[in-house]
């Protein structure tokens, strides 16, 4: 007989507290998508190259998917708080029958359990589902045939999910029975909490508003201030600034009310009382604003970090030429990787080899071999063309090419170029090109290097001038990272062989897969079908998709997390304001019932209403509107600098959809409190 | 079978208020007990305590020769629903079951087994005079109608005492006539009945009664 | 001829359904005239509350009309309605309190923001009158029980409503304050010309009246005209006592 009731109860309250229930399930869809994250198509790809990195990111779910568990216990704790004492009187009357508090007890237990099967059976579909879309569009977005689609169950992703989820519930709803089943039957049943009305202070309030702007303002402008990120001092600093500014900003805000009160026209309907109502609300929830505001402002920044981390780690895809780097450094080694290219499987499935020799140039700095040639190394004249550029970049500038450069032979270089579909450098005997890897590269960079050949600079070795050709050249000569070099010389073979000792130069080996392979059976099965031979040598090499791995890998990483939590605190910051309100609309619905007697139609009233809560919502939103602006404005300029100049357009298109996102939650949390709102409304009219 | 020693409760919400002031009562079985006075008189508070629905600070209450304040919560839950029946005056039923389970809900919180549940609920229903009422929602009668269910429903186990509280409170004149009329056909058949009100038209029905002020009986 | 601002016609107003119908209101049809103060007396479920709610259009009668200056409000539905509430008729009910979080003066004005007026220009005289312009940018919560029925009083009357409906105004005062609200009222309705129908069951607020109807079992039962001028309030009230005994009812039963 009682689960019957049970589940009248579970209807009744799920249509009550729909804005709860919904935040409940994106809640689990997010703890599944976190918890599954292994068996996303992109991580199993990754794994098999970045492992340790991988393994690192996994590593860290835990901590994060605890710390969302902590925060969703507050969240659930305080809107059961809620749903209990608006049950008050319900429960009064069953121990007024003579029901057991144990018994009570276990039967809101129950009721928990209930709700909690309904939440997990629509949350966890939902979330199966949405994870392997999610894998999907990512294997899309990274690119068609480089990794295959496996649908993969997360069995403990579920479990993870069911026992946090489940239990964090529990444990608010047992620490909220307890509570309740302690107190005598009549007091739950005289439920009529008088409030003690607080007052509003104008004046007060003023000041506290004038105050908080004051120290909101400052922390804005110390967080676009450069400095403000060397320091955990001025950090924190601005940090403590914003939170009090914000804080003491919600606390005087309703001062403003008073003001649009008075200067209202009462033309509008119910206008004053609209105002009063609103300011009333926001003088009394001004806590809880406050950290709803905030929580808006953490989702941001986490979302626009995870973005610049992405944007930053994505390269022009283009940049994908060669496809293996063997490393050669003696005959030996040479004669090895040269029978490796000879072997049919390998000679099938490569079309093209290209050789580049690099080695340091030799001057004195390498101080010991006393009979080894030293080449005397001038760049005095380089310092007159870096005297150029302006003042704060020169010092690090010069440090590209104070010390001893590596020296890259022509005619590998050439053979690089021509693999990649480039023009060949002509050098003259007197001309050397600069090259430096892409990964050093950037368009700021690239722009400085430009101001400062210009110049013409001359670089002496041994009392000779050398001309410095005027475009700096990053076209890779390897495929991942086997030398990274941040500035080099492109020479002439004839200078180079002059250079350098024959028996310090390094030699890459860079193969390239026959394209009609790729074709036939995209690029990472094609990579993986010679790796699989090329493995079988014993040699050490590396291969595209160690590159590529790494970029993704971080791409990957961050928006998840990132998103991960962003969508965690927007939920709670929207059903925090959503169910305050209807909390305060539940407690002046005698004044709703003052205003139809002096003649307020239902539509008057569900107007009031709906401009309330407008309002209500857009303040905080607003204030972490503007303070996002700054916040990430401060974060790009602080720590991602280079981002702000190049991707310009991409971070534009990318702020707007996430603009458009929020934009569209927060409005649908809006309008499903303005609905519940009507719902009560109509219904205490009818009485 | 009831007897009250220098009973004293204080309410605290922030100003302290004092109920019930040094209240001395016996009420033997078989009677009506009228209790009257002005709202604040401390009359209800009286009552809540006597359903033991709620505590007090000093003094005595005895039933039946024993003291209930030794009651576990367990045993004090049992009370309520087996020695008392509650009727409020505004019938606290639960719109969201029919008539029939409302009046079942004692019963089912007892242990009571089902068969025997639904034929005492046709009984009681037929006390009160409303059988085809049985699987109604109490919001679709009239408050005549739902305080006499809410009767029915405190009688469901046999209660040795019928609290009431107001219970013809919200009703008009000729229900409010109809439900004292029942309460005194009851009570004519040996419940013990002990009622608040501040209508005194109601004295007619009483063999007793007590008048409160500011938390004092009046002699 | 004086005008009839209020018409009650054969009003009926059963509860309960089939078999069980009561009646509360029994085909009482009565009128109110131009600047009267009439009040209405009668025992706890004589239909005197019944009958204030029906006129208040708080609830639909089951039968008869009720004419205020000519139009039949008891058939008002949703916008209609909403505009006579608040507008047309005042109200000094003792549930429509103050709202505590509006100050004095948007709580008299909020009829006028209410429905869409402008400001009101009977404002401050109405404020002189009463008395209660200390309190006019004070919250509810500071000020006393009188002053609160007193602000109550001037937003019943901010629109100049053609009646106002006063349901025990002096029920939650003391004798002082009571005596002082009546005063008021009383003068309000011979200053004003404020038409005036109190439902009471306090003999001394009645005796302000200039006629009482004396209700029960759903139908006027008698009629009570001060002689005017010359009968005074005193004698008029001993008046009231006598019948009010006749009627086995009244004050003495109610606490």
């Amino acid at each position: 007989m009682f689960f019957k009731y049970i589940r009248r109860n579970y209807k009744r309250n799920y249509k009550e507290n729909s804005i709860f229930f919904l935040s409940l399930v994106v809640a689990i869809v997010a703890f599944y998508v976190v918890l599954s994250l292994e068996k996303q198509d992109v991580i199993t790809f990754l794994r098999e190259m970045e492992s340790d990195a991988v393994n690192k990111l996994l590593g860290l779910i835990p901590a994060v998917y605890g710390f969302s568990l902590f925060l969703i216990f507050f969240l659930i704790y305080f809107a059961a708080k809620y749903q209990m004492e608006r049950r008050n009187h319900e429960f009064g009357t069953m121990m007024m029958f003579g029901m057991k508090r144990s018994r009570l007890f276990l039967w809101l237990l129950a009721e928990d359990i209930y709700s909690s099967i309904w939440a997990l059976g629509i949350g966890l579909p939902v979330a199966v589902l949405l994870s392997e879309v999610v894998s999907l569009v990512t294997v899309k977005i990274i690119g068609v045939g480089i990794i295959g689609h496996q649908f993969t169950l997360s069995l403990k992703g579920i479990v993870f999910t069911v026992l946090g989820f489940a239990g964090i519930k529990m444990f608010a709803n047992v620490l909220l029975s307890s509570k309740m089943i302690k107190k005598e039957p009549a007091s739950l049943m005289n439920d009529v909490q008088e409030e003690k009305q607080k007052e509003i202070r104008q004046r007060r309030s003023a000041g506290f508003l004038v105050l908080g702007i004051l120290l909101l303002a400052s922390a804005y402008i110390l967080a676009i201030l450069k400095y403000t990120w060397t320091g955990i001092g001025l950090f924190s600093l601005t940090m403590v600034l914003g939170i009090s500014g914000t804080f003491l900003l919600f606390k005087g805000i309703c001062a403003i009310f008073t003001v649009i009160v008075k200067k209202g026209t009462a033309k509008e309907r119910l206008f004053r009382f609209t105002f009063r109502q609103l300011q009333e609300n926001v003088f009394l929830c001004s806590g809880s604003l406050c950290v709803s505001s905030l929580f808006i402002l953490v989702a941001v920044a986490c979302m626009s970090y995870g973005v610049a981390v992405s944007v930053q780690n994505i390269k022009d895809g283009s940049s994908h030429s060669m496809d293996f780097t063997f490393e050669s450094y003696d005959e030996a080694s040479a004669k090895e990787i040269e029978m490796l290219s000879q072997q049919k499987e390998i000679q099938d499935k490569i079309t093209s080899w290209s050789k580049v020799r690099v080695a340091y140039l030799k001057t004195d700095e390498w101080g010991e071999d006393t009979d080894r040639m030293h080449h005397e190394y001038d760049t005095s004249d380089l310092d007159r063309a870096a005297a150029v550029l302006p003042e704060e970049e020169q010092e690090v500038f010069s440090t590209y090419y104070a010390y001893t450069p590596h020296l890259i032979a022509l005619s590998g270089y050439n053979e690089i170029l021509k693999n990649a579909g480039k023009e060949p450098i002509q050098l003259g005997d007197d001309e050397m090109a600069v090259f430096q890897d892409s990964e050093f590269c950037s368009g700021e960079i690239e722009k400085l290097f430009e101001s400062f050949l210009e110049q013409k600079p001359e670089l002496k070795i041994d009392g000779k001038p050398y001309r410095l050709k005027e475009k700096v050249y990053s076209e890779d000569i390897v495929v991942d990272r086997s030398i990274t070099m941040s500035f080099a010389l492109i020479v002439p073979d004839a200078r180079f062989d002059e250079f350098v000792l024959a028996d310090s130069i390094f030699t890459y080996w860079n193969a390239y897969i026959d394209s009609g392979l790729v074709e036939e059976k995209g690029l990472m099965q094609a990579i993986s079908l010679v790796d699989a031979e090329m493995k079988k040598s014993g040699l050490e090499y590396e291969n595209y998709l160690q590159n590529m791995g790494r970029q993704l890998f971080y791409v990957v990483a961050s928006s998840y997390l990132t998103i991960y939590l962003a969508v965690i605190f927007l939920i709670i910051a929207n059903t925090v304001i959503g169910l305050q309100f209807l909390m305060r609309e539940e407690k002046i619905r005698k004044r709703y019932h003052t205003l139809v007697c002096l003649g307020s139609s239902s539509d008057d009233i569900c107007r009031s209403s709906g401009r309330q809560i407008k309002w209500y919502f857009q303040i905080p939103i607003g204030v972490a509107a503007i303070s996002s602006i700054f916040g990430v404005w401060s974060l790009f300029s602080g720590i991602l600098p280079n981002v702000m100049y190049e991707e310009m357009q991409t971070l534009f298109l990318i702020a707007g959809i996430i603009i458009a996102i929020l934009f569209l939650m927060e409005y649908s949390y809006m309008k499903m409190v303005m609905r519940i709102s009507k719902r009560n409304i109509m219904g205490m009219m009818a009485e | 079978m009831i007897k009250i020693n220098h009973l004293n409760k204080t309410y605290n919400n922030g100003i302290k208020v004092q109920a019930l002031r040094e209240v001395n009562l016996v009420i033997e079985q078989g009677e009506f007990i009228l209790i009257v006075g002005k709202s604040g008189s401390g009359k209800s508070t009286l009552l809540n305590i006597l359903g033991c629905m709620d505590g007090y600070d000093s003094g005595e209450y005895l039933f039946l020769d024993q003291n209930v304040k030794s009651l576990s919560s367990r045993e004090s839950a049992q009370f309520r629903n087996h020695k008392v029946g509650f009727v409020f005056q505004s019938f606290q039923l639960i719109n969201e079951l029919t008539v029939g389970e409302n009046i079942e809900m004692s019963m089912g919180i007892a242990g009571v087994p089902k068969n025997e549940r639904k034929k005492r609920v046709k009984d009681l229903l037929e006390i009160v005079g409303l059988e085809e009422k049985e699987n109604c929602r109490p919001l679709q009668l009239s408050g005549g109608q739902q305080q006499r269910v809410a009767i029915a429903r405190a009688l469901a186990n046999n209660p040795d005492v019928l609290l009431c509280d107001e219970p013809t409170g919200n009703l008009d004149e000729e229900n409010g006539i109809k439900i004292m009329e029942l309460l005194k056909e009851l009570n004519g058949k040996g419940s013990t009945i002990i009622m608040v009100t501040h209508d005194l038209t109601l004295k007619q029905y009483a063999d007793r009664i007590i008048q409160m002020k500011d938390g004092r009986i009046i002699p | 001829m004086q005008k009839k601002i209020l018409e009650v016609q054969s009003l009926y107003k059963a509860y309960g359904r089939n078999e069980n119908t009561t009646n509360a209101l029994n085909g009482l049809s009565c009128s109110v005239l131009e600047g009267e103060f009439l009040g209405i007396m009668g025992s706890s479920g004589s239909g005197k509350t019944t009958l204030l709610n029906c006129i208040a259009t708080m609830i639909r009668p089951s039968n008869g009309r009720i004419l205020l200056n000519g139009e039949n409000i008891g058939e008002f539905k949703g916008k209609k309605l909403a505009g006579y509430r608040g507008n047309k008729i005042g109200y000094l009910f003792q549930e429509f309190e103050l709202l505590d979080n509006l100050t004095g003066r948007e709580n008299i004005l909020l009829p006028a923001d209410i429905h869409g007026e402008e400001m009101a220009d009977n404002f401050q005289e109405l404020v002189d009158y009463l008395e209660i312009g200390e309190v006019l940018d004070k919250f509810p919560s500071q000020m006393s029980g009188g002053q609160k029925q007193r602000v109550a009083a001037a937003r019943a009357l901010i629109l100049k409503p053609d009646i106002i409906l006063a349901d025990e105004p002096t029920g939650a005062l003391d004798s002082k304050n009571a005596k002082s609200m009546m005063d008021k009222l009383s003068g309000l309705n011979q200053w004003n010309h404020s038409t005036i129908m109190m439902v009471t069951h306090d003999a001394n607020a009645a005796s302000y009246c200039s006629r009482i109807l004396f209700i029960q079992d759903g139908v006027i039962f008698h009629e009570l005209r001060r002689q005017l001028p010359g009968e005074a309030q005193h004698d008029f009230y001993e008046r009231i006592i006598s019948v009010m005994a006749q009627l086995g009812g009244g004050s003495a039963n109610v606490f």
